[in-house]
C-alpha cells in the first residue's frame, strides 16, 4: 500500500511556541533598543561622547569640562567619572584621578578593570591602604588576571605587608611567568616573611634557567646561610654568594652574606677578605663593621679589633644622632642649626647625595644665612679636586631621599 | 565502653534481677559520665585551649618587715634618670641557706636579713652598705671564690663592688678592684666568660646625658616628657676580666664586646647554642639587641642579626627593657623573652634549628602590647614543669595621661600560665596582680625554702613587694644549689638537666636577667606529679659532667663539683 506524501506541518503546539519565542525576542530587542536609546539620550552619555570627540580633536581642556558637566548633570553615570579618572591619571593628578575612579566604581561595582585603575591611582597618590582595598577587590573580580593579582601583590609589598603580598604575587607569577619584576618581588617578600622553603622552591627552577642572575644567587646564598651549618650547605651558599658578588660587585648584602658563610665555615681569613671588600664600598656600614669585628675576634687580631670597635661606636653614635636630627627636623623644618648639623653628619657618613639634598634644602630655606653659605662652600670644596658631579653620582650607596629631592638649581616639579 | 558488651549480652535474657542490674549500671554510668564532665580539665594537649590556672598571689612585704620606699621623686615630669628605676636582689649573704634581700635605692641600698620565719630584719648599717649614689642595678656573685656572695651595684656615674667579709659585713673594694665607673651603669651580670673558674663582670651602660643634653622633650601635644633614648648618644657595655687577685681588667675590646650597639638595659646569660660556653644577650633601648656568642677564651662575636634576635616582630629595633632565657616549649633549647615599650608586643623568641623566630602572638603574648614592660622572669609558679611568665610593668612618663589619656603611668603585673608552650594570661592571679604599680626590677627566689617561689618587685613609686602564692598546688619540685670547685663557686654557666619518669627539663645557672636585678641562684624545677627524679645531670662550666640520682623530691639538694 502506498502512502501519499503529505507536507508535514508542525503541530499547533509547536507553532504556538515558536510564535511566543519570537514575540519574546522581539520584545527583548525592543527593550534593549529602548534602554540603549535611553542611555544614549542620557546627559552623562551625551557629555561623555562629546568629550571623547573633543579629545580626539586634541582639545583636552574642553573635553575635561564636558565630562565635568556630565558628572554634574548625570551623577549616576559612570562614563564621565571614568574618563575624568583617565584624564587626570595622564596628567599625574593622582588624587583627582583616584576620587573619580572611586566614584565610577561606586556606580559600577562589578567592574574589575575600573577598580584596577582606581587602585593604581591610589597607589600613585600614596594612599596605600585605599589602594590595597581597591586592588584586592579587583583581584577578587578578576582572579585570572595577572595584572590584578600583580598590582595587589605589589601594593601590599609597598605597604610592608609581605605576608599578604606573597599569595597574590605567586598567583600573578603563575599567570605571567615571564615577568621578572613580579618574580623578584615574590622572592623578596618570601624572604621577608622568612619563608625560606617557599623561596628556595621558587628560586631553584629559576636559577637553573638563569644561573647568573646575581640577585637570585644572593637570595639563594642567604637561604643557605639560614640552613643547618653542614659542609654541603655552606659550600653551596658560598658558591652562590661568590656568584652574586661577581654580578653585584658593590652590594653590601652580597659581601656580608659571603663573609657570614665563610665565618660559619670557619674560614675567617676568607671572610675578612669579603668584609674588607665591603668596607671599600661603604666604610660606615654597621653590618660590615660587625663582620670585620667577628673576623678579628676569631683571628685574635686585637689591634685591628680595637680599631674597628672604635670606628663602629663612632658610626653608631653618628647614626643615632642623624635619626634624632631627622625627627627634630620633621617637627620643626626651619631649625637651621640642626639642619646644618644633619647635613654635616650625613656628609661625614659618606652619603653625599643625601647630604647634597639636605644642603640644597637649606639653601632654599635660608639662602642668605652666612652659616648656610659657609657650610655649602665647605661641602662643595671637598669635591674640588675631583669632578663634583661625578663624586655625587658615583656614590652608589647614597640613598635617594623619598620626596624631598630638591637640587639647588631645579625648582620643585609641580604637576 | 567496657560495660556495654556484657550489658547487651545480658539483655538477651532479661529477668527481674537483670533489669535491676541494668538500671543500676545505667545510673552508675550516667553518674560517671556527668562527673567526668564536671571534673577540672587537666592541662589540655591542644595549645589554644582556654584552660587557665588560677593563682592567689598576695603581697607580704610589709608583714615581712621590708620597710623601704622609692617615693622621693620630683613633682614635675620625670627625667630619664628619675624614671629609670632600680633593681632588687635575692642574696644569701651569710650563707645560712636562706635568701636575704637587697633593695637598690637612691641614695642608699638596703639589705634585709631573712629570719627564717617569713620576716626580715634591716641589717644595712650593720653590713656596712652605707654608700650613697644614684644606684640602679645589682649583680650577686662570689667573684673571689671564698664561699661568700659578693655584690656589685651599678649606678648613674657611680658603682660599687662590695666584698663579703664572711662575718655579715661588706667592704667597698671598688677602687682597688678597678671597677670605678663614671658612666650610666644599668644591668650587670657575673659571668665566667673565659671558663677560668673566676667570675668576670659584665656591666651594661645606657646613654650620655648631663649638661648640654635636653632633660625634657615636647610631646606632639606640647606636653613636656622625658626624652626618648634617641636624643642621647649611646654608652656601651663593658666586660671586666677577673684577674684572680681581687682586681679586674677592662677587656671589652679584646673580647669583641666593642660591637655592642649600646644603650643596654638588661642582660641575661645562658648557653643558647649548647656548646658548653656561656653566651649572653643584651636588651638595648631603641637600638638592635645584641646576642653575643662565646667562642671560648673570653672571645665573643655578635650574632644577633644572624640569629634573628636583633629586632622585634615589626623588624624594628625595640625598646628592650628586660630579658630572660628558658626552655619554655620543652624542645631542649633556650628560648628568650624581651620586654618592650607600650604598643610594642613583648618579644618571645623561640629557638628552632639553631635560629630564633618571633612567636609572641602565636604563643599567646599579643595582649602584652598595651603595657610598658620592665622586669620579666620565667618561673614555674605551679610547679607543672612548664615555665610561666611574669612581667613588671609601669610607664616611664609620670605625666603620660596628659598626652595619652588611655595610658596609665601605674600598670599591673602580668602573669602568664604556660600551657604546653602556649601562654594564657592569668586574669585572676590574686590581689598582688591587681594592684597598679610603677614596676621596674623583679626577682624570683624562694625565701621560705618551701618550693613556692616568691617574687620581689620594685614599685618605683611606692614600696617593695614580696609576693607569695597562697595557692601553690600540689605539684612536686626539686631545688638545686651548685657549688663549683674547678668552675666558679656559684656554678654560674652550669647546665642542670633533671629527669623524672615521663619528663625532663633543664636550666642554666645564672642570677642575672630581668631588669637591673639578681635572682636566687638556686635552680628550681617543677616536676608536676612526679614523686621522684631519675637523674640530675650537671654540665659544669669546666666541662665536667656529673650525674646524680637524688632520693626524694620537694627539697633542695646541693651538688658540689667533683
Amino acid at each position: 500500500m502506498k502512502h501519499p506524501e503529505s507536507p508535514s506541518k508542525p503541530p499547533p503546539m509547536m507553532r504556538r511556541a515558536v510564535a511566543v519565542v519570537c514575540a519574546i525576542a522581539l520584545l527583548a530587542a525592543l527593550a534593549f533598543l529602548g534602554w540603549f536609546w535611553g542611555a544614549w539620550r542620557r546627559p552623562g552619555m551625551r557629555h561623555y561622547l562629546q568629550g571623547m570627540t573633543l579629545l580626539s580633536h586634541g582639545n583636552s581642556r574642553a573635553a575635561e569640562q564636558e565630562w565635568i558637566d556630565g558628572v554634574e548633570q548625570d551623577p549616576n553615570d559612570y562614563h564621565c567619572y571614568a574618563e575624568l579618572g583617565d584624564y587626570y591619571a595622564q596628567l599625574r593628578l593622582y588624587d583627582n584621578a583616584a576620587a573619580c575612579y572611586h566614584a565610577a566604581c561606586d556606580h559600577r561595582p562589578r567592574d574589575g578593570n575600573l577598580r584596577l585603575r582606581w587602585a593604581e591611582a591610589e597607589q600613585k597618590s600614596g594612599h596605600l591602604d585605599l589602594a590595597a582595598t581597591a586592588a584586592s577587590q579587583a583581584y577578587r573580580l578578576l582572579p585570572n588576571d595577572a595584572k590584578a593579582a600583580g598590582l595587589y601583590g605589589l601594593i601590599e609589598t609597598e605597604a610592608k605587608r609581605p605576608n599578604l603580598a606573597v599569595p597574590a604575587l605567586r598567583r600573578a607569577y603563575q599567570l605571567r611567568p615571564t615577568d621578572l619584576l613580579l618574580f623578584h618581588k615574590l622572592i623578596s617578600d618570601e624572604m621577608d616573611v622568612l619563608d625560606f622553603r617557599a623561596a628556595e622552591a621558587d628560586l631553584a627552577p629559576y636559577l637553573r634557567m638563569h644561573p647568573v642572575d646575581a640577585q637570585a644567587c644572593l637570595w639563594m646564598a642567604q637561604i643557605d646561610s639560614h640552613k643547618p651549618l653542614t659542609r654541603a650547605n655552606l659550600s653551596e651558599g658560598i658558591k652562590f654568594a661568590r656568584r652574586a658578588l661577581t654580578g653585584l660587585p658593590t652590594s653590601i648584602p652580597a659581601c656580608t652574606t659571603l663573609g657570614e658563610l665563610y665565618l660559619n665555615a670557619n674560614q675567617p681569613a676568607d671572610a675578612l677578605a669579603a668584609y674588607q671588600a665591603g668596607q671599600k664600598i661603604d666604610p660606615n656600614s654597621e653590618a660590615i663593621l660587625r663582620g670585620l669585628s667577628n673576623c678579628y675576634v676569631r683571628m685574635g687580631k686585637t689591634a685591628d679589633l680595637a680599631r674597628v670597635s672604635a670606628h663602629f661606636q663612632r658610626v653608631l653614635t653618628r647614626h643615632d644622632r642623624i635619626t634624632t636630627l631627622q625627627r627634630m627636623l620633621d617637627a620643626d623644618p626651619h631649625d637651621i642649626p640642626h639642619a646644618l648639623e644633619l647635613a654635616r653628619l650625613v656628609n661625614e657618613d659618606g652619603r653625599y647625595a643625601l647630604a647634597r639634598d639636605y644642603y640644597a634644602r637649606l639653601a632654599h630655606a635660608a639662602p642668605n644665612d652666612p652659616r648656610v653659605r659657609r657650610a655649602l662652600t665647605t661641602f662643595y670644596s671637598q669635591f674640588d679636586s675631583a669632578n663634583p658631579a661625578g663624586a655625587l653620582q658615583g656614590s652608589a650607596l647614597a640613598p635617594i631621599s623619598k620626596n624631598k629631592s630638591a637640587p639647588l638649581s631645579i625648582p620643585n616639579p609641580t604637576p | 565502653m567496657k560495660h556495654s558488651q556484657p550489658r547487651r549480652h545480658r539483655a538477651q535474657s532479661p529477668g527481674r534481677s537483670e533489669a535491676i542490674y541494668r538500671s543500676l549500671t545505667l545510673i552508675l554510668a550516667g553518674l560517671l559520665l556527668s562527673t567526668a564532665g564536671c571534673a577540672p580539665r587537666k592541662p589540655a594537649n591542644h595549645p589554644r585551649s582556654p584552660a587557665v590556672r588560677r593563682a592567689d598571689f598576695v603581697d607580704i612585704a610589709l608583714r615581712s618587715g621590708l620597710k623601704f620606699s622609692w617615693t622621693n621623686h620630683s613633682r614635675g615630669p620625670w627625667t630619664n634618670i628619675e624614671s629609670f628605676g632600680c633593681g632588687c636582689a635575692f642574696v644569701d649573704y651569710d650563707n645560712d641557706g636562706w635568701m636575704d634581700i637587697l633593695l637598690v635605692g637612691r641614695p642608699r641600698c638596703a639589705l634585709f636579713h631573712n629570719n627564717h620565719n617569713g620576716t626580715f630584719t634591716d641589717v644595712t648599717a650593720r653590713a656596712g652598705i652605707t654608700q650613697e649614689g644614684a644606684w640602679t642595678g645589682v649583680a650577686v656573685g662570689d667573684y673571689d671564690n671564698d664561699g661568700y656572695e659578693d655584690i656589685y651595684v651599678s649606678g648613674f656615674h657611680c658603682s660599687m663592688l662590695l666584698h663579703n667579709d664572711g662575718h655579715g659585713g661588706f667592704k667597698d673594694v671598688t677602687r682597688r678592684a678597678g671597677l670605678n665607673e663614671t658612666q650610666w651603669g644599668t644591668s650587670c651580670a657575673w659571668i665566667d666568660a673565659d671558663n677560668d673558674g673566676r667570675l668576670d663582670l659584665l656591666v651594661g651602660h645606657y646613654v650620655i646625658t648631663g649638661p648640654g643634653y635636653p632633660k625634657f622633650c615636647p610631646s606632639p601635644t606640647g606636653v613636656l616628657l622625658g626624652c626618648r633614648p634617641e636624643v642621647y648618644p649611646p654608652q656601651f657595655p663593658r666586660l671586666y676580666h677577673n684577674n684572680g687577685n681581687g682586681t679586674f681588667s677592662n677587656v671589652t675590646i679584646q673580647s669583641g664586646l666593642g660591637m655592642a650597639h649600646g644603650k643596654a638595659l638588661a642582660i641575661q646569660t645562658g648557653d643558647f647554642d649548647n656548646d658548653g660556653k656561656t653566651d649572653f644577650y643584651i636588651a638595648n633601648d631603641g637600638v638592635a639587641g645584641d646576642m653575643f656568642h662565646n667562642l671560648g677564651g673570653g672571645r665573643f662575636e655578635n650574632v644577633s642579626f644572624q640569629q634573628g634576635t636583633a629586632f622585634d616582630a615589626r623588624g624594628l629595633a625595640q625598646a628592650g627593657m628586660g630579658v630572660d632565657f628558658a626552655d619554655y616549649d620543652h624542645d631542649g633549647t633556650l628560648d628568650m623573652v624581651v620586654t618592650a615599650f607600650q604598643n610594642e608586643t613583648f618579644s618571645l623568641y623561640q629557638q628552632r634549628a639553631g635560629l630564633y623566630s618571633l612567636t609572641s602572638t602565636a604563643a599567646g603574648l599579643a595582649s602584652t602590647t598595651g603595657y610598658l614592660g620592665f622586669g620579666v622572669k620565667f618561673f614555674d609558679y605551679d610547679n607543672d614543669s612548664w615555665p610561666d611568665l611574669v612581667f613588671a610593668n609601669g610607664h616611664v612618663y609620670n605625666n603620660v595621661r596628659q598626652v595619652y589619656p588611655n595610658v596609665g603611668f601605674r600598670q599591673p603585673l602580668l602573669l602568664f600560665h604556660n600551657d604546653h608552650g602556649y601562654f594564657h594570661r592569668v586574669v585572676d592571679a590574686g590581689p598582688a596582680f591587681q594592684k597598679k604599680i610603677v614596676g621596674r626590677g623583679i626577682a624570683v627566689g624562694d625565701v621560705m625554702n618551701d618550693g613556692n617561689q616568691e617574687l620581689l618587685v620594685v614599685d618605683y613609686d611606692g614600696r617593695p613587694m614580696l609576693i607569695r602564692n597562697r595557692r601553690p598546688g600540689h605539684n612536686h619540685w626539686l631545688g638545686v644549689k651548685l657549688v663549683g670547685a674547678r668552675s666558679n663557686r656559684d656554678g654560674y654557666g652550669a647546665r642542670v638537666t633533671v629527669r623524672w619518669p615521663g619528663g625532663k627539663s633543664f636550666a642554666d645557672c645564672s642570677a642575672a636577667g630581668s631588669y637591673l636585678s639578681s635572682m636566687d641562684p638556686r635552680l628550681h624545677f617543677g616536676l608536676a606529679g612526679a614523686i621522684k627524679v631519675t637523674a640530675v645531670e650537671v654540665r659544669w662550666p669546666s666541662g665536667h659532667v656529673q650525674t646524680l640520682h637524688p632520693r626524694g623530691v620537694d627539697r633542695y639538694i646541693t651538688i658540689r663539683e667533683s
